[in-house]
């Protein structure tokens, strides 16, 4: 069995979604526009994965197997549900920006998948930290991605529209909307996507081949 | 008992009882911010540039007023909103949001009345699918139709010139104007009808 502390950092690199999970492709690739984007969306799914871990693992002893899933549904469901009014009260921008997205969470094969593949054989403690670890891994994946396309796409770095919280890194010239409009137009994202996969790939070979030696 | 159909439906029954339950709380919880938001968004805005000429003085958002119109087809209630602007504590403006069937939907229209002259302040349409550069041009707050309703007296209901009314219609929209008019017309018959709870 794993130690405590591994449940937790596998999310960061070992199993980082949406690069070693290659789950949650969709909503990696719509909100990845800026840095923003991609925090805002890490931060909700982080919450909705951590909750329906966690929820998940407690029900586990009540929950009859050939059900698991609707009862999975309904935990999640409720969960992303709970994510959208709050943030529709409370971080409207942001809720804007991310719009359907937000709902769309349900449907993230991360959540699901970590709710069958691990909160539903393990204990609330381990699935707790496994909600966590993944979901920050998810956040970071998706904030880098995020600051790389806008970075590149428009010069600029946003952290929190609604506090006009961000930078403008690269100065435009007046009327200049774009640096790079390409990067953030959807194929933008999976020329990033696949380049990031592509130099995590041959980091972790690397790592890999120093180990054999 | 795990295996047991009526285990399934009892444990699935209660996740989704208590799931709901739990919605239910934070709905309410957040319901109150999310409205006040879309209305300091969309409302606002435009009852400030009606209600501005009288001297408004109350926080009408605050204040609103929700009539309750019957149920619809489903056996739902049928809610409106009314706004009323006071000054120094006597209601002296009253704006209310109606629909008209236009040419390509309905045309959601927002009517101020000013209670004491007994005329229209203004008219503004919040939504419309009308054919661009006709029937479209009831959301121009320029356009010589929509200034014609500012100033009417309304007593009596506002009706197209062509149905005996003072109100002359959009050239090549008839349609359009008819059902922007038709929408100003129920606002007025609204006020009328509801006019002891909405003044109360």
């Amino acid at each position: 069995m794993r130690s405590l502390t591994s449940e937790f950092t596998k999310g960061l690199w070992e199993q980082i979604p949406p690069f070693r999970l290659v789950l949650g492709l969709c909503p990696t690739l719509a909100v990845t526009k800026s840095l923003e984007g991609g925090w805002g969306m890490g931060a909700a799914t982080t919450f909705v994965l951590v909750m329906s871990n966690l929820f998940v693992s407690l029900l586990r002893p009540v929950i009859p197997p050939k059900v698991r899933v609707p009862a999975f549904i309904v935990v999640i469901a409720t969960f992303v549900v709970i994510t959208e009014l709050m943030m529709s009260a409370y971080t409207p921008v942001l809720s804007d920006m991310l719009g359907v997205f937000i709902p769309l969470i349900v449907v993230n094969c991360i959540i699901l998948g970590r709710a069958e593949a691990f909160a539903f054989k393990n204990g609330p403690g381990r699935s707790l930290l496994d909600g966590l670890g993944i979901g920050i891994g998810y956040t970071l994946a998706l904030s880098v991605l995020g600051s790389l396309r806008e970075l590149l796409g428009t010069g600029a770095l946003t952290v929190f529209s609604q506090a006009e919280l961000g930078v403008q890194v690269i100065p435009l010239a007046p009327g200049q909307e774009y640096l790079f409009k390409f990067m953030v137009d959807p194929p933008g994202a999976f020329v990033c996507l696949g380049a990031m996969l592509m130099l995590m790939n041959a980091a972790s070979q690397r790592s890999a081949k120093a180990k054999a030696a | 008992m795990r295996d047991r159909i009526w285990f399934m439906v009892l444990v699935l029954g209660l996740v989704g009882g208590v799931a709901g339950l739990g919605l239910a709380a934070v709905r309410d919880l957040t319901f109150p911010v999310i409205e006040k938001r879309i209305l300091d968004e969309k409302v606002k805005p435009t009852l400030e540039t009606l209600f501005a000429p009288l001297g408004i003085d109350n926080d009408y958002i605050a204040d609103r007023v929700v009539l309750d119109l019957g149920l619809d087809d489903w056996g739902r209630k049928i809610r409106l909103t009314v706004f009323v602007g006071r000054k120094g504590g006597a209601p002296a403006a009253v704006a209310l949001q109606t629909a008209g069937g236009g040419y390509g939907g309905d045309i959601e229209v927002l009517t101020a009345f000013d209670i004491a002259g007994g005329k229209i302040i203004g008219v503004k349409t919040l939504a419309q699918k009308e054919t661009k550069g006709l029937g479209a041009r009831v959301s121009d707050d320029g356009e010589p139709f929509i200034k014609q309703f500012a100033g009417l007296a309304y007593e009596g209901g506002v009706k197209l010139r062509s149905a005996d009314g003072e109100v002359d219609a959009i050239s090549g929209a008839t349609i359009s104007s008819t059902g922007f008019t038709a929408a100003v017309d129920s606002a007025v018959r609204l006020l009328a009808e509801r006019r002891a709870e909405i003044l109360k």
